[in-house]
């Protein structure tokens, strides 16, 4: 998109405010970091906007790949601990396996959803969320953040099991209602 | 019967499998009610994440807090351009108006009718494949062709815009002497969209034919002067150093501009021509 001026980088990105906001929170975890992650996010690609090349499907997966570029580069940079290693949720993707479909309604269940995917390491986090907010193919996925598309999909498998396991352990726990005619 | 493997459940519940592949689950889940369950269940939890995150609003005074940052930022960007001074300015400012100034269009006048009736007879209705490119990639087109034809032509690589694939080819010109490569794309996600690039061994420009002559489509097939075989196809024309590329296609003109404008050549071709691609791009009115 050589040569549009300002006023077409604000009439171009900002009306992916939400989505991008939505993603940075829940990868950040925390308002106050999303926040700081988005304005981030917005300054770069505003800098560099001028190099920008929109295609048919336009500006938002070239945010996308920013926001997450910034997002693992900031991690990076604070040193922060690891998250659980590969086996233990590989072992929590075999328990799920086993016991698919698992019975229970998803209806009214928001704050238990968002619970579960912030539970998930930061590298299925990401692809999960561009999976289901941004309904992403997994090529779209893979470009976005740069990885093959068998990564894409083995993150994005054990991100949807680990996910399932999470919900189906608050129905055992006894803390949600069950769908009818389940034990 | 097809193996209803847990991977190849999600990626057919994620809508990632091939039509034909496609179509052996589904026969496989009407014989197997927990793997359709299970369908259903990654379907779910897909639109449960999307339906909870999508709940989340944008804090409002963050909103507006990020507009006067871009504002701040666009002031910073502005002093830094001033700091160059007005003679470094002049001069910028010089070198755009001659880059801009308007150029006599040169080449041979060619009837653009003539491009719209092969792209309608061989692209969208016939799917004439006489180059044998169905499938290609790009790449493997270009060299392809490079092989078999008599002039360097070469084929805008329109998978870098989009989700198209090479659906066709043949050679025919609509003016007699002209050597033409017509290579058409297929929209992968909306097969109705075909759109025809064309790679001529001369430059050319676009220019109606007078009345009483007429234009060579496919098969020899002759249109009239005076007919209206536009129709709502939108053409662009384009210089190279050795040629002219057309793209014609029944869409917005302003779409077609833009794949005009960033359609990449075969890599090959690419490097040559560079420099030599003038980007003043000629558009046919239907």
């Amino acid at each position: 998109m050589q040569g549009t001026g300002e006023k077409s980088f604000e009439a171009l990105a900002l009306p992916h405010l939400p989505a991008l906001y939505r993603i940075a929170r829940r990868l950040t975890r925390d308002e106050h970091e999303s926040e700081d992650l988005v304005q981030e996010t917005f300054l770069k690609a505003y800098r560099a906007f001028g190099s920008f090349e929109e295609r048919s499907f336009g500006i938002r997966p070239w945010l996308i790949k920013i926001l997450n570029n910034t997002f693992f580069n900031r991690q990076a940079r604070e040193r922060r601990s690891p998250r659980p290693t590969d086996q233990s949720t590989l072992d929590e993707t075999q328990a799920v396996d086993a016991a698919m479909p698992p019975e229970l309604d998803l209806e009214d269940l928001d704050q238990e959803v968002k619970a579960a995917i912030d539970d998930l390491a930061p590298e299925f986090r990401a692809v999960l969320l561009l999976w289901a907010t941004m309904e992403l193919s997994y090529k779209e996925i893979a470009d976005i953040l740069e990885v093959p598309i068998g990564t894409v999909m083995s993150r994005l498998h054990r991100a949807r099991h680990q996910l399932t396991r999470r919900l189906d352990g608050h129905v055992r726990a006894g803390r949600l209602a069950r769908t009818p005619g389940t034990k | 019967m097809s193996e209803l493997t847990p991977e190849r459940l999600e990626a057919y519940a994620d809508g990632e499998l091939a039509p034909t592949e496609r179509a052996e689950v589904e026969a496989a889940l009407r014989g197997d009610p927990r793997a359709a369950a299970t369908v259903a269940w990654w379907r779910g939890l897909r639109a449960a994440c999307k339906r909870s995150l999508d709940a989340e609003p944008v804090p409002t005074a963050f909103a507006t807090q990020l507009q006067r940052s871009l504002s701040a930022q666009r002031v910073i960007l502005r002093r830094r351009i001033l700091r160059l001074g007005v003679p470094g300015l002049a001069a910028a400012a010089l070198f755009l108006v001659i880059s801009l100034w308007p150029r006599p269009a040169e080449g041979t006048p060619v009837d653009p009718r003539g491009f719209a009736a092969i792209h309608d007879q061989c692209a969208v209705h016939s799917r004439h494949d006489t180059l044998g490119v169905r499938s290609m990639p790009p790449g493997t087109c270009v060299s392809k062709l490079k092989c078999k034809m008599p002039f360097a032509c070469c084929v805008p690589n329109l998978a870098t815009c989009g989700k198209y694939h090479v659906d066709g080819g043949c050679t025919c010109s609509p003016a007699s002497g002209m050597k033409v490569v017509h290579v058409y794309f297929r929209a992968d996600e909306a097969p109705d969209v075909v759109i025809s690039a064309f790679s001529i061994d001369r430059p050319i420009k676009f220019a109606a034919r007078p009345k009483g002559e007429s234009v060579t489509a496919c098969g020899g097939r002759q249109v009239k002067a005076g007919e209206d075989e536009l129709g709502n196809i939108s053409m662009v024309v384009w210089k190279r150093a050795e040629g002219s590329y057309v793209l014609a296609a029944r869409l917005p003109e302003a779409q077609l501009r833009q794949l005009a404008d960033r359609a990449t050549l075969a890599r090959a071709e690419r490097l040559l021509h560079e420099r030599g691609v003038e980007r003043d791009l000629a558009v046919a009115q239907p």
